[in-house]
């Protein structure tokens, strides 16, 4: 605990966020403004919760037999709204689950939620059809009614969980058997959903100014 | 705090290229060196634009460092610290130069101040603007005629000097809040005090805690001494001029090694040398076989280690690179060892060749060609020391305003023999700002990324 208090950041977002000068990472969210420290997400959602999705040993030929080193995975989310996807390579297990969860800050991602039919309560569903591709891994997310849970595979049902989506349909093409291509493609469908136009959106926006100014 | 009092810097050379104001002074490093004789004593000091704007142009002309030093037999400061001692008997027939000697300087920014207020004669400045703003800000308008002569520093940097002593820092509080409230009698006190110690306590504490150069050593996978120590001040803003900010900040040092006397410091820097050259020699073999994201000459070290040995058959593994300014990450790593590092001073040994930066990301990274020569002495300029971003947090600057301070890290390059030119007291060196990268973190080929337009929920 001792640690988050001595947090001195480096960057101007990061002395801003420490000033408290901004009040939500939706703020961020909004002008894309890249965030390079982690303690930034840990201070806007401190209730994150990661899962480690795999450990895979790769191992490189050399002359003197293998060299071995372990890839994390690991999946971050508070079940409401944000996930974050890290993947590192270390050769230690430890390090590498460390270096992920890191990386899986870095990279936590809002996610956009609607309603399959009526309108009612809060939303429980992707807003529409969203698809994402990694490598040969196709995922593709389809809005379901209420109760239905999420009808998925584990590895994006995880995902899906932490995102704080409650009922989803999936299908899944391609190789998805290599659990890399597989969990970032079903991360960049829940990416998209902020990506999509969709008709309520139509309306122009007004712009606001950046918290750089 | 001029080192050479009698030959104070001229304003005008320290003018931003781009908005032609007169930058504020940043910070100041004793960094004493051995091989010329004149640079016994040597500071270099670090001045810097406050707009920030002018800092996103180029890489530079928005810092300018400035190298001043003495040999150990000058006027102004005994051959020997009093700490020694030999003091008494070494120092014998020596006086220190009467301080009615030494150049006057300007009471907003500290450079040299020829004009004097033509009111009282008593108070100089280096340019009209900082004359009107001492006048009408600096409450100097109520305050002339009976204002007692400041000393020939300005009341600011005296009291930075009172404050070096870490046990004093009220009493630099205290002068501080005397200044703020334009009382004169505390002001006095503390600025007489201060004048008499100076000379005395000068050397020693210059010694002792404007710099130190200590060992990583208790951590791991270190390259080179890095820890800098220099002082900490709280934030003293003269008056005359709400901007100005004057300001050295510590470094929170691991095994406090005050080397209160020069001469041991030197001995114990042979020896410090030495081990740090074995263990160095220990910690790249261990390096080496770690993951190669950590320092940036294990990196290398790594890399050619995995070309020099070839891959059985047609391996392909699956892409391990995240795409991800690796630079960055690097830097990310040696911060989190110290978060509150300031600056990072990277000339220890002599047989060293030139050391690597600390980069803060991929891009731009100063190439050969942007670092000129030493112009006097046609010797190239080699890596000294760099200022980190968490320096930034404890100006006073406002962040959310948009032309605020702002760098990635600022890299000092100077002379590798520390020429000493007759007469000319000030070399310019190079500074060089490396800003962050805009890149975000997210992963390699994944299409995704939400460009967002809306963020209601």
């Amino acid at each position: 605990k001792d640690e988050k208090e001595t947090w001195t950041p480096v960057t101007k977002l990061g002395r801003l966020v420490k000033d408290r000068k901004i009040q939500s990472i939706e703020q961020i969210y909004l002008f894309s403004l890249p965030i390079k420290e982690y303690q930034i997400v840990d201070y806007f959602l401190p209730s994150l919760k990661d899962e480690v999705m795999k450990i895979m040993p790769v191992q490189k030929q050399t002359r003197a037999g293998q060299r071995t080193r372990f890839k994390a995975f690991v999946v971050i989310g508070d079940s409401n709204g944000h996930v974050g996807l890290g993947v590192k390579c270390s050769k230690e297990v430890a390090t590498a689950i460390r270096g992920a969860i890191i990386l899986a800050k870095l990279s936590v991602i809002p996610v956009r939620r609607g309603y399959w039919g009526s309108i009612l309560n809060e939303p429980h569903t992707v807003p529409c059809k969203v698809t994402g591709k990694c490598g040969s891994a196709v995922t593709r997310l389809v809005p379901a009614p209420r109760g239905t849970g999420i009808v998925a595979a584990p590895v994006p049902k995880k995902l899906l969980q932490l995102a704080g989506v409650t009922d989803c349909y999936t299908q899944a093409f391609g190789s998805t058997r290599t659990l890399g291509n597989f969990v970032k493609a079903t991360f960049a469908a829940i990416g998209n959903t902020y990506s999509y136009l969709t008709p309520d959106l139509w309306a122009e926006t007004k712009f606001t100014m950046s918290p750089y100014q | 705090l001029w080192l050479n009092p009698e030959h104070v810097l001229d304003s005008q050379s320290m003018l931003c290229d781009y908005c032609h104001k007169s930058m504020t002074f940043l910070l100041q490093l004793y960094s004493p060196e051995d091989h010329p004789l004149e640079a016994f004593h040597r500071v270099i000091y670090v001045f810097c634009c406050k707009t920030g704007a002018c800092h996103k142009k180029s890489p530079r002309g928005s810092f300018k460092v400035v190298r001043s030093q003495l040999g150990q037999y000058n006027p102004y400061y005994s051959p020997v610290s009093k700490d020694d001692e030999n003091a008494e008997e070494e120092n014998e027939g020596w006086e220190p130069l009467p301080t009615s000697k030494h150049a006057p300087t300007c009471f907003v920014c500290g450079m040299h101040g020829p004009k004097f207020c033509s009111k009282c004669h008593k108070v100089s400045y280096c340019s009209a603007e900082h004359q009107t703003i001492h006048w009408t800000k600096g409450l100097h308008k109520q305050l002339c005629g009976t204002v007692p002569p400041p000393a020939s520093t300005t009341p600011a940097l005296e009291t930075n000097l009172a404050g070096l002593s870490l046990s004093n820092n009220t009493a630099a509080a205290e002068a501080a809040a005397a200044q703020k409230n334009g009382s004169d009698n505390e002001n006095e006190d503390s600025e007489a005090e201060a004048e008499t110690e100076r000379k005395e306590t000068k050397t020693t504490l210059t010694q002792t805690l404007t710099k130190e150069q200590q060992e990583y050593a208790n951590k791991l996978d270190i390259d080179y001494k890095l820890v800098e120590r220099m002082n900490r001040f709280p934030e003293l803003e003269i008056i005359s001029e709400a901007e100005v900010f004057d300001e050295e900040a510590i470094e929170e040092g691991l095994a406090d090694e005050s080397s209160g006397d020069e001469q041991e410091a030197e001995e114990g820097w042979e020896e410090r040398a030495a081990a740090l050259k074995a263990k160095r020699e220990k910690q790249a073999a261990a390096l080496a076989k770690k993951n190669g994201g950590n320092v940036s000459k294990s990196l290398e070290t790594a890399e050619s280690s995995m070309n020099a040995l070839v891959p059985v058959g047609d391996e392909v593994y699956e892409n391990t690179k995240t795409g991800i300014d690796s630079a960055f990450l690097t830097f990310q790593k040696r911060i989190a060892l110290y978060p509150d590092q300031v600056l990072r001073y990277a000339r220890m040994e002599y047989e060293l060749t030139n050391p690597e930066p600390l980069y803060v990301s991929d891009a731009g990274i100063p190439k050969a060609e942007d670092i000129p020569p030493c112009p006097h002495c046609g010797q190239e300029r080699t890596f000294e020391f760099q200022i980190l971003p968490q320096l930034l947090n404890y100006m006073a600057i406002d962040h959310s305003a948009s032309d605020a301070l702002d760098f990635g890290t600022v890299l000092v390059y100077s002379c590798k023999d520390n020429c000493h030119v007759e007469d000319k007291h000030y070399q310019h060196e190079v500074a060089l700002v490396q800003h962050f990268s805009e890149d975000g973190m997210q992963g390699g080929n994944m299409t995704a990324g939400p460009s967002v337009s809306v963020s209601s929920k």
